[in-house]
């Protein structure tokens, strides 16, 4: 007799109820994606909704306060600064998927690597993590960038690496508890190899931590970036890229031209907020201590 | 009048999951019981039945997603409700938790902790609740009570600890102790010697207990009375030789049956099966899909039976034995 | 454990830390691709000249070599030479070191008095108002960028409401500065009497403050708030609940467990503050460490910039140490070890 549940057993629910339910869960990671999925949009529509060029100087239009023709004012070239705010969505997700992506493909193999097997790899990687700990990355990076020379790829590459270790770290941990966990235990003793279970088993729980802190460590890329463009070694003008749009802007605010500076700062404000709450949300709805559904 | 009455209590734990769906996990399904004066009544039950929870929601503990949605608890007469458990606690009803070493606050001596609890809400000398406080580890049988009123807690042993938070649940000799499984990650030895110490103590004060364990042995040495918990439901109720002579719940004998020494004297027995799921609660009685006496009319909730106006069991088949 | 034991450990322990740092941006910027031999002689040079100063400055010597010479070099003290400025490195250190110091000081020390007790309100009631109100506002100071929140900041309250000064360095361009005795413009203004030029200093340090402030408050009310909410979860703040203490007594409990990790952090904000402060020093035009170590690397100042990293390594070490030290002390359980 088939009698058992007092609550029924529902049928999985579809999309509109997930996403109610997971908003009402945590309604951060829904903030943050409606930022970042609108950021998105902008930047691969940049072309279509951007009213002018962003490297069109208008010569006549030099330093244009808020206006009709140009929203959000022309910079000290003439340029617009809303189009260019708009193609800066480009510039800033550009860096951070490939920086994203950099950090998964070292970081977490590493962080596998050093829970797992331990030994040299592990220490190596303590020892950095050490001095990175003590060392500012601004100024690594800073330096870094400096030497390599400025340009666009060196920033990916440097911002990229630069948060590896961090993921890493991350993963380690979670392999290191997983390693002791009665099921990998399970299956080592059926007869397992290692590697099935380093990839079976324990990295896709390993890469569940590593996902939440994704986000917050693109946006730390975003704006580490943007500060290097800032201090005049990150990306240049005339490419609109947010950091540099701010350098630019830094002179006029003194003299009251503020948009110049504002606006891009604005968006960066925004970038780096969505992606927080993004990272923020998925780590609280991926916290197993929830009182959630059994999976 | 009994001192404690609790009245089919319900406690559940509610939450949303990812789908929106609201979930609830029905903890406490009508639990009732009774404490008289100068009684130690024993709380039993496997794991996830439901004991420590009945102590904490009595106290006012229960933080959420666990909302007590039904039942009466009432204490000295009087309703227990929210303004009444904060004036009572730690003073009128006090508990001893089931991890001694982490209950105790790290960054003060025992010694302070114990003065800090008598100064809270009366005027007394910070002189004279040393020297009480210096009385009660004697009382607990602590063996050197001025080195123990310096110590920090991480210098102690669990049994010690347990014993100084015996000893800070006396301090305004309560009506009523609540022991959470008080014996829990405590060496044999060690743990005949905190219940026995406990004992003692509750007579001499003429205080009362509920003595939340899953260990039927010590029901059996320390218990005047015993409440059986499964699945949050109090199945039966009854003084603890009623209970062992005369068993009218199939559940409480398959424990009765599980115990060490009952397992030597009678044969292999096996205690089987897992803990329900507190999400799916089969409707009807609680324990259906454990019970080999189980027949059609379990899909139907029994009452409560009196079998005598000591023992109460919830069974349709209320002391028959098969 | 005695005191002293305990820092020999922690200073031996350091050491590999710091050498590491060191080294690295040693390599780094002889492996860059500026060369600083063509900056140093200028547009004019030809090869032999070219040549002269590179042995000079021991360019031509193989990489480790030079490492090690400059090893031997820093234990007698010579940091070497800016070319820059061309001043001994140390001597620059110490001139602008103090300067940071007393932003990063400020900062931190308002952060904190600002940021702890908002995290601790928003931890007694989580996922409350105010606390949903402070997680945001906290997240929003993370992402706001140093530089522009000082941009904005000289724009509205500078050129729009001519509240704050011109953002053109420490002191007022009227004012005489006083006599450098610690090298904070404040407490030389406070030692030498000088009301005036006390008066433009803390002026010209409010906003520059007030941002870095901002910028400090988040990290530590996030911080804060999670220690916070933590400590209450515990098992011995159940238990003094059951106790009867009161929710007064029970806060204060709390506080004091969630010190201890606090004061930790606080350690590590600082450091990371410490380089922070170059990018308010840039906008400010403050003239401290950062914004020395900046120009620095910007230029290929070699002998600065490994200065200046060296310093902030150095810094954080002792920072590290200052914070175990006071764990040490308040935490008893650490005693064990003793």
């Amino acid at each position: 007799m088939s009698t058992s549940s007092l609550t029924a057993t529902a049928a999985a629910p579809g999309i509109v109820a997930r996403s109610r339910g997971i908003a009402r869960r945590s309604p951060t990671f829904a903030v943050g994606a409606l930022i970042v999925g609108t950021m998105l949009l902008v930047a691969l529509l940049a072309e279509v909704i951007a009213p002018y060029s962003p490297t069109e100087a208008f010569s006549s239009n030099v330093l244009n306060a808020p206006g009709a023709r140009f929203l959000l004012g022309t910079d000290g070239n003439g340029m617009d600064v809303l189009s260019r705010v708009i193609h800066g969505t480009r510039y800033a997700f550009g860096i951070a998927l490939p920086a994203g992506l950099i950090m998964l493909l070292v970081g977490v193999p590493l962080g596998v690597l050093a829970g797992y097997k331990g030994g040299i790899v592990d220490e190596v990687l303590l020892r950095v993590l050490d001095v990175l700990r003590a060392f500012p990355t601004i100024i690594l990076a800073l330096a870094v960038v400096a030497a390599m020379g400025p340009n666009l790829f060196n920033v990916i590459l440097v911002v990229g690496l630069l948060d590896s270790p961090i993921l890493a770290r991350i993963v380690r941990a979670e392999v290191l508890a997983l390693r002791e966990a009665t099921f990998v235990r399970a299956a080592i003793a059926v007869g397992n190899p290692p590697w099935r279970i380093m990839v079976r088993h324990i990295l896709p729980n390993a890469l569940l931590g590593a996902t939440a802190q994704l986000p917050v460590r693109m946006a730390w890329a975003v704006r580490i970036s943007a500060t290097l463009a800032f201090i005049g070694v990150g990306v240049q003008a005339p490419a609109p890229e947010w950091g540099a749009m701010i350098r630019q802007g830094a002179e006029y605010v003194i003299s009251g031209e503020w948009w110049v500076a504002t606006f891009p700062g604005l968006a960066l404000i925004g970038m780096v907020l969505g992606l927080n709450l993004l990272g923020d949300g998925l780590s609280d709805l991926l916290d197993p201590r929830r009182l959630a559904s059994g999976r | 009048m009994p001192l404690l009455t609790i009245d089919n209590l319900h406690v559940h734990f509610i939450a949303r999951d990812l789908g929106d769906r609201v979930r609830t996990a029905r903890a406490l399904n009508g639990v009732s019981l009774t404490v008289d004066e100068g009684e130690i009544v024993g709380l039993v039950g496997e794991t996830g039945a439901g004991k420590s929870l009945t102590g904490l929601a009595l106290l006012g503990l229960l933080r959420p997603p666990a909302h007590i949605v039904a039942g009466t608890i009432t204490f000295e007469g009087a309703p227990l409700d929210a303004a009444a458990i904060s004036a009572a606690r730690g003073k009128r009803i006090t508990l001893i938790p089931q991890s001694p070493l982490t209950s105790l606050d790290p960054l003060c001596r025992v010694g302070d902790q114990l003065v800090r609890v008598q100064r809270e809400h009366a005027n007394v000398s910070r002189r004279a609740a040393i020297e009480r406080a210096r009385a009660l580890l004697a009382e607990v049988r602590i063996p050197d009570p001025d080195r123990c009123l310096r110590a920090w807690p991480h210098e102690l042993s669990g049994g010690m600890a347990q014993r100084v938070l015996i000893a800070m649940a006396l301090v305004h000799r309560p009506r009523l102790i609540i022991a959470d499984e008080p014996t829990t990650g405590l060496d044999v030895t060690v743990q005949a010697d905190v219940l026995d110490t406990l004992r003692n103590l509750v007579r001499v004060h003429r205080m009362s207990a509920l003595l939340v364990t899953h260990d039927l042995g010590v029901v059996a040495q320390y218990c005047d009375r015993v409440a059986v918990l499964f699945a949050g439901t109090s199945v039966e109720c009854a003084p603890t030789a009623t209970l062992f002579e005369a068993t009218a719940h199939p559940y409480t004998r398959t424990l009765i049956a599980s115990t060490p020494h009952a397992i030597r004297r009678q044969g292999y027995a096996a205690a089987s099966g897992t803990p329900p799921d507190l999400y799916a609660l089969p409707l009807g009685c609680v324990y259906r899909e454990r019970c080999d006496q189980a027949t059609e009319r379990c899909a139907a909730a029994p009452t409560t039976t009196a079998l005598s106006p000591t023992h109460a069991v919830q069974c349709h088949f209320a002391g028959a034995t098969p | 454990m005695t005191i002293a034991r305990f820092l020999l450990v922690r200073l031996l322990v350091a050491i590999p830390v710091v050498l590491g740092i060191v080294f690295f941006t040693f390599m780094l910027i002889r492996i860059g691709h500026q060369d600083p031999v063509n900056m140093l002689a200028g547009p004019m040079a030809d090869a032999k000249m070219l040549e002269s100063i590179r042995r000079e400055l021991d360019l031509d010597r193989p990489v480790l070599d030079q490492f090690v010479t400059y090893l031997g070099k820093l234990a007698r003290g010579d940091l070497g030479h800016s070319w820059q400025a061309n001043k001994p490195v140390l001597d620059e250190i110490r001139a602008h070191l103090p300067i940071t110091l007393e932003l990063v000081v400020l900062a931190v020390g308002l952060g904190a008095l600002i940021g702890i007790p908002i995290g601790l309100r928003a931890a007694f009631n989580p996922n409350g108002s105010f606390d949903q109100l402070t997680r945001f506002g906290a997240l929003t100071g993370f992402s706001v960028p140093t530089y522009w929140l000082g941009l904005m900041a000289i724009f509205v309250f500078f050129y729009l409401l001519r509240w704050a000064p011109a953002p053109m360095g420490r002191l007022s361009l009227e004012v005489i500065a006083p006599v450098t005795v610690t090298g904070s413009t404040m407490l030389d203004s406070l030692i030498a009497g000088n009301w005036t030029a006390l008066r433009s200093a803390i002026h010209q340090l409010m906003l520059p403050v007030a941002c870095f402030t901002l910028v400090a408050a988040a990290p530590i009310i996030k911080q804060t708030r999670a220690i916070a909410i933590e400590v209450m979860g515990s098992d011995y703040i159940r238990q003094a609940r059951a106790n009867g203490l009161s929710d007064r007594t029970l806060r204060k409990i709390a506080l004091r467990n969630a010190l201890v990790p606090v004061v930790t952090f606080l350690g590590t904000e600082f450091t990371s503050l410490l380089a922070a402060a170059s990018l308010i020093e840039f906008i400010f035009a403050w003239g401290g460490l950062g914004q020395w170590g900046l120009n620095a690397i910007l230029q290929g100042d070699f002998a600065v910039v490994q200065g200046y990293v060296l310093t902030l390594a150095l810094a954080s070490v002792i920072v590290f140490l200052i914070v175990d030290l006071a764990v040490l002390v308040l935490e008893p359980r650490s005693h064990r070890r003793a």
